[in-house]
């Protein structure tokens, strides 16, 4: 029984080791950060997202991140999840008010994707080096419904990383930068294409006047101007559209690009299919031949 | 028999196969459009200082012994890093009076409040901030403080 109880001594012991062993350790800290991707496209009267991850695995100290939109076209509307709030922290046990958006404790290296990640934090892949877990800040940008298509805009974030309970005459910092660069699209996923030509005019048949009020048969398809989906509208009114039905097979929807890649990763297994059916017809009369003699 | 386990073999390797194929599909790995990991060890302190003094150092650094090293983690990619300051409390010390230098022998750099890029498209590794402080004959005693961020950027980007 007494071996038992050295045991669990033995065992806590060796737990509550590092702790106090970290907490002696020289502060290091770390501001590490991921950004997803870079270019939006977002639907004039709609919201998109853009993301950035935080982590921290080479610091031992606690990482305190504040966000803020440090440029944002005129009337576009951005904002910061989570919001910039204040927080109590405790700093060897004195109370301390932060004012920040988001924290990231230390958190170990994993070899594989983590299984289980808890709430509010998010599995991170750490290039070349493994995974972790961290924390997401998410960038909700609006643009007004009233936004040519085809307008970009630069959203640029500012984010600060400070640390508490530091000694000596200078606070040091971390600064970082987040650059989203947004285009305005059309919310409609049917492909169209317009050709706006300024210069020509356009052609147009004269022919026999028909009756007053009648229309006449649109031939050539060639019509006056009008606005279309995806299209700005154009300021000349003398200008012509020539508005042509896509040719071949639709393409893909706005944002997405049909590589080559992806065209082998669609038709593979037709293809792998196609491969087995062939070999299974060569091979299995071959066997079954071989077999009767 | 043998016949019989054979063609169920071919015919097992006809569907599955296909449907193995058909079936795969690959986890999207998320992808980053940038990745930089910093992590800064050391800190800044000078203890009492009685003017005037030109170039009084930090009190924990030395010659190959930065007040301050920034490493850059092996999952950044090149980066940038540059270097500003902002008062925080004491009067009469301006904050060009607050030197910087990447070595800790040759000349020094007063802090600005717009980033200055100290250390240019730099990799993996450890890059030093040694740092000074000069206080001219009358200034007024009493605590003086600063924040010194250290910003790095993606090689090729630009200072706000």
């Amino acid at each position: 029984m007494k071996k038992i109880y050295l045991l669990a001594l033995a065992a806590l012991l060796l737990l509550a080791l590092p702790l106090p062993v970290q907490a002696d350790e020289a502060p290091k800290y770390n501001f590490a950060s991921s950004q997803g991707a870079k270019d939006l496209k977002i639907v004039p009267g709609d919201e998109g997202t853009g993301n950035i991850y935080f982590y921290n695995i080479d610091g031992n100290r606690i990482t305190h991140v504040s966000l803020e939109v440090s440029q944002a076209p005129s009337g576009w509307e951005v904002t910061i999840e989570p919001p910039l709030s204040e927080r109590q922290v405790l700093v060897n046990e004195m109370p301390v008010t932060v004012v920040e958006n988001l924290y990231v404790e230390p958190w170990e290296l994993l070899p594989d994707e983590p299984g289980d990640v808890p709430e509010g934090m998010v599995s991170i892949k750490v290039s070349t080096r493994g995974y972790t877990l961290g924390k997401q800040a998410q960038i909700v940008i609006s643009i007004p419904e009233d936004t040519s298509l085809g307008t970009t805009g630069t959203i640029n974030i500012a984010a600060e990383a400070f640390w508490l309970g530091q000694s000596g005459a200078a606070a040091i910092k971390q600064a970082r930068d987040f650059t989203f660069n947004v285009t305005a699209v059309s919310g409609s996923t049917e492909y169209t294409e317009t050709i706006v030509s300024e210069e020509e005019e356009p052609i147009v048949e004269e022919e026999e006047p028909g009756p007053a009020g009648t229309p006449e048969p649109s031939e050539p398809s060639v019509e006056p101007a009008q606005p279309t989906p995806g299209t700005e509208e154009p300021e000349e009114p003398a200008s012509s559209v020539i508005e042509s039905e896509p040719a071949g097979p639709p393409l893909p929807p706005e944002g997405e690009s049909e590589t080559g890649d992806n065209i082998i990763m669609n038709w593979l297994p037709v293809i792998i299919a196609g491969v087995v059916v062939i070999l299974g017809a060569i091979l299995i009369p071959v066997l079954v031949a071989r077999r009767r003699r | 028999m043998k016949r019989v386990c054979l063609l169920a073999l071919a015919a097992l390797l006809l569907v599955a196969v296909p449907l193995a194929a058909w079936l795969y599909v690959p986890v999207p790995t998320p992808a980053y459009a940038d990745t930089i990991s910093i992590t800064l060890f050391g800190n800044i302190d000078f203890g009492n200082v009685t003017p005037p003094v030109t170039k009084w150092g930090a009190t924990d650094q030395g010659d190959g012994s930065p007040a301050i090293t920034i490493t850059v983690e092996p999952e950044s990619g090149n980066v940038d890093i540059g270097i500003k300051g902002e008062i925080t409390s004491g009067n009469g010390l301006d904050l060009s009076n607050w030197l910087y230098s990447e070595n800790f022998t040759g000349g020094t750099t007063g802090l600005t409040i717009g980033y200055v890029k100290v250390y240019e498209n730099v990799t993996v590794g450890d890059y030093d901030f040694y740092h000074w402080i000069k206080v001219p004959a009358g200034t007024p005693a009493g605590s003086h403080t600063v924040n010194i961020s250290y910003k790095a950027i993606a090689t090729g980007g630009t200072y706000e």
